[in-house]
């Protein structure tokens, strides 16, 4: 089976998803033809986890199909201040 | 008396009277704290029209209920006038440890009236209150004050709520700021603390707030403590401001006076590149387990930046080094929260970090609230753009995008009211009537308050926030009762208590059999009251509306017409029991609400 791999980076407090004493971006291996919600189940994040999600610097649905070597970004929307 | 001491301080600073008033249990569970107790003292003691720089306003330090219990969310109190920004209800709202001290003192608010002919500041130990001369402190930044103030009373863990030079220059957005990295920044309460010539509050209280449940409150405790991995964690780990790139992406961060919408520099500036370039530490607020607060520090030179980390860090913290040797950012001033790095960085077109760092603690050192100075600059910058602003007028300083150390600089001037500081000092609202020339379609004010840096075009949650709050340009949905509540009792927003622990919270700690129904109407009487004294200054519904900035449409957004705004404006008038057509308060909400006596002076 053919696979892609991924880079994601995980901002404010969807790092409690990165794997323990991990920081920075994570490279994660899908089978081609994968789509963002497949990645957030392999993540571990729940399907209805409020979040922004950007692909190659767009924003991203959840049935966008990833490329081999895309940059996804996860980013919890936040206020105040 | 649990959660409060049936003790209101009212000082008159003409002739340095004070008196203690006692109004009741009734009073406490009617108003609760914060907003309540404000508008309360408003409308009974401002006459109508009253200059808000004048010695007919009044000035309230109010805590809430809770403020000063021994738990996470409960250091918050609020500051009160008429606004020298808005000519309407002003308030502002603020954590750190001065608001629990002030409770731990015995007081649960106080009233400052009239102005002082000298400068001078307050003093409260306990029950012993004293006005003390401030001619030695008066022009000083805060932290010299501070420094003063805890050196001459001979007690470093005094508490000081007090105005930078800003304030005494009666900038109109002159903030109060306390524990020096705290501040009550929106709508002005440092000007009208500099027109009463009152420097600072100092306060040292020995008590504890009684609590009439501790095991109830201790379990609360314990339970949001638990939380943090799973609600508190982004908070704990950035503070506000981690979201920066999500905002931009969806086309929603404020840029160039609001105009963009998003920024490839945003990722530059946002509490992820705080924390990874120059924040050392994460503070906290009284009794909180989250330490949202970050604390910034910058040395010029690389040498102090060494010593600093060997001596004050011993080790355990990176000093950052200006780049360029240009600015050293003092971490007694905090750092900037979400609001700062956008309405001083990423609205003016700036990626330099450590320049808004600069301009964050400038404003903390001289007394200003970053958003309002924020997006006054980012008006006269478009105005300058455009030509309306010349050179001519702002006595040859360029007011330009982009210009990370003009910023700087401008923040000076404005804190001393010097060359165009002066005319910027007044606010962009009042600024923009002076020099006319079209420059109003420029602003981002609602009531003459500059709106905070979350766009309504992309924040449906927004709207009725900046519509509708009573203080004009509020972000934080003070309209709900949900957040309305928490600002009368001194619970903090960011903390994760739904609505039924913020009720298991104020019967653990007042001991009141308080429902669901009684909770919701102490916020609405809050926001009833607030609405009462802005009708009764002449505002009304044509003030209920939004610049035309954000009718334009954003890249991403679309513009928000005049029929969605009053849409929304007449829903929430229903909702809150007011006039549909004029926003009134209806007389059978004043009776449900029992402010009728409070409604009569608003006539």
């Amino acid at each position: 089976m053919r696979t892609i791999t991924v880079s994601v980076t995980l901002f404010a407090d969807l790092r409690r998803y990165l794997p323990r004493g991990a920081e920075g971006p994570q490279r994660y291996t899908l089978p081609d033809g994968a789509t963002l919600a497949d990645l957030l189940r392999t993540i571990g994040v729940p399907p209805d986890a409020e979040l922004t999600a950007a692909v190659d610097g767009e924003l991203a649905a959840q049935d966008a199909t990833l490329r081999d070597g895309a940059e996804v970004l996860l980013l919890s929307p936040m206020e105040g201040g | 008396m649990n959660g409060y001491w049936n003790k209101i301080l009212h000082v008159r600073l003409d002739d340095r009277r004070t008196w203690i008033e006692a109004p009741g249990e009734a009073f406490f569970r009617r108003y609760g704290g914060g907003r309540g107790v404000i508008a309360h003292y408003l409308l009974k003691h401002v006459p109508k029209g009253a200059d808000p720089l004048g010695p007919d306003n009044v000035l309230i330090f109010a805590p809430g209920v809770v403020t000063g219990a021994p738990l996470p969310g409960a250091g918050r109190h609020s500051v009160g006038a008429k606004s020298p920004l808005t000519f309407a209800f002003g308030e502002s709202e603020s954590g750190g440890y001065w608001g629990a001290e002030l409770k731990r003192a015995g007081w649960d608010a106080i009233v400052v009236h009239g102005a002082s002919p000298t400068p001078v500041y307050l003093w409260i130990n306990d029950g012993t209150i004293e006005v003390r001369d401030a001619a030695h402190l008066w022009g000083k930044v805060t932290g010299e004050v501070e420094e003063a103030i805890l050196a001459e009373l001979g007690d470093p863990r005094i508490r000081v709520a007090q105005i930078g030079p800003a304030g005494e220059r009666l900038v109109r957005f002159a903030c109060i700021a306390n524990d020096l990295n705290e501040v009550a920044g929106r709508t002005g309460m440092g000007a009208v603390m500099g027109a009463k010539k009152l420097k600072a509050i100092a306060v040292r209280g020995h008590g504890a707030v009684k609590v009439a449940d501790q095991p109830a409150l201790l379990a609360t405790a314990k339970w949001v403590s638990s939380t943090m991995d799973e609600k508190h964690r982004a908070f704990h780990e950035f503070g506000t401001g981690a979201a920066m790139q999500g905002k931009s992406l969806e086309g929603g961060m404020p840029v160039l006076n609001y105009r963009l919408g998003a920024s490839d520099t945003v990722a530059r500036v946002d509490a992820v590149a705080v924390r990874e370039q120059v924040r050392v530490k994460m503070t906290s607020c009284y009794s909180c387990s989250v330490r949202c607060k970050k604390v910034v520090h910058v040395e010029r030179q690389e040498a102090a930046a060494r010593e600093a980390e060997a001596t004050v860090y011993k080790g355990r913290a990176r000093v950052a080094v200006d780049p360029r040797g240009r600015y050293r950012v003092d971490p007694r001033y905090g750092g900037p929260e979400y609001e700062s790095l956008a309405a001083l960085g990423v609205n003016l077109g700036l990626d330099d970090l450590v320049a808004i760092c600069k301009s964050n603690e400038l404003c903390n050192a001289l007394g200003m609230d970053t958003v309002s100075l924020g997006a006054t600059l980012a008006w006269a910058m478009e105005c300058f753009e455009k030509g309306l602003l010349t050179s001519e007028d702002t006595g040859g300083v360029p007011l330009r995008f982009h210009d990370a150390d003009g910023v700087v600089r401008l923040v000076e001037l404005i804190a001393r009211r010097e060359g165009i500081g002066d005319l910027l000092a007044e606010g962009s609202q009042q600024a923009a009537r002076r020099i006319g020339r079209g420059s109003e379609a420029y602003l981002t004010t609602v009531k003459g308050l500059e709106m905070a840096m979350h766009d309504p075009r992309h924040m449906p949650i927004m709207r009725a926030s900046y519509l509708l709050a009573p203080t004009g340009g509020d972000h934080m949905r003070q309209t709900g009762n949900r957040n309305g509540l928490r600002n009368q009792v001194g619970l903090c927003h960011f903390l994760a208590y739904d609505d039924g622990q913020a009720l298991t919270i104020l019967r653990a700690v007042t001991g009141w059999d308080v429902t669901p129904e009684e909770l919701v109407a102490t916020a609405h009487r809050g926001l009833t009251l607030a609405r009462l004294f802005n009708l009764r200054e002449g505002l009304g519904r044509g003030d209920d509306r939004l610049p035309a900035r954000f009718s334009e449409a954003l890249p991403k957004h679309a513009g928000l017409t005049r029929g969605q705004q009053e849409q929304i404006v007449t829903e929430y008038y229903t909702e809150q029991g007011w006039d549909p057509a004029t926003g009134v308060p209806t007389a059978e909400t004043l009776r449900a609400l029992g402010i009728e006596e409070d409604a009569a002076r608003a006539v």
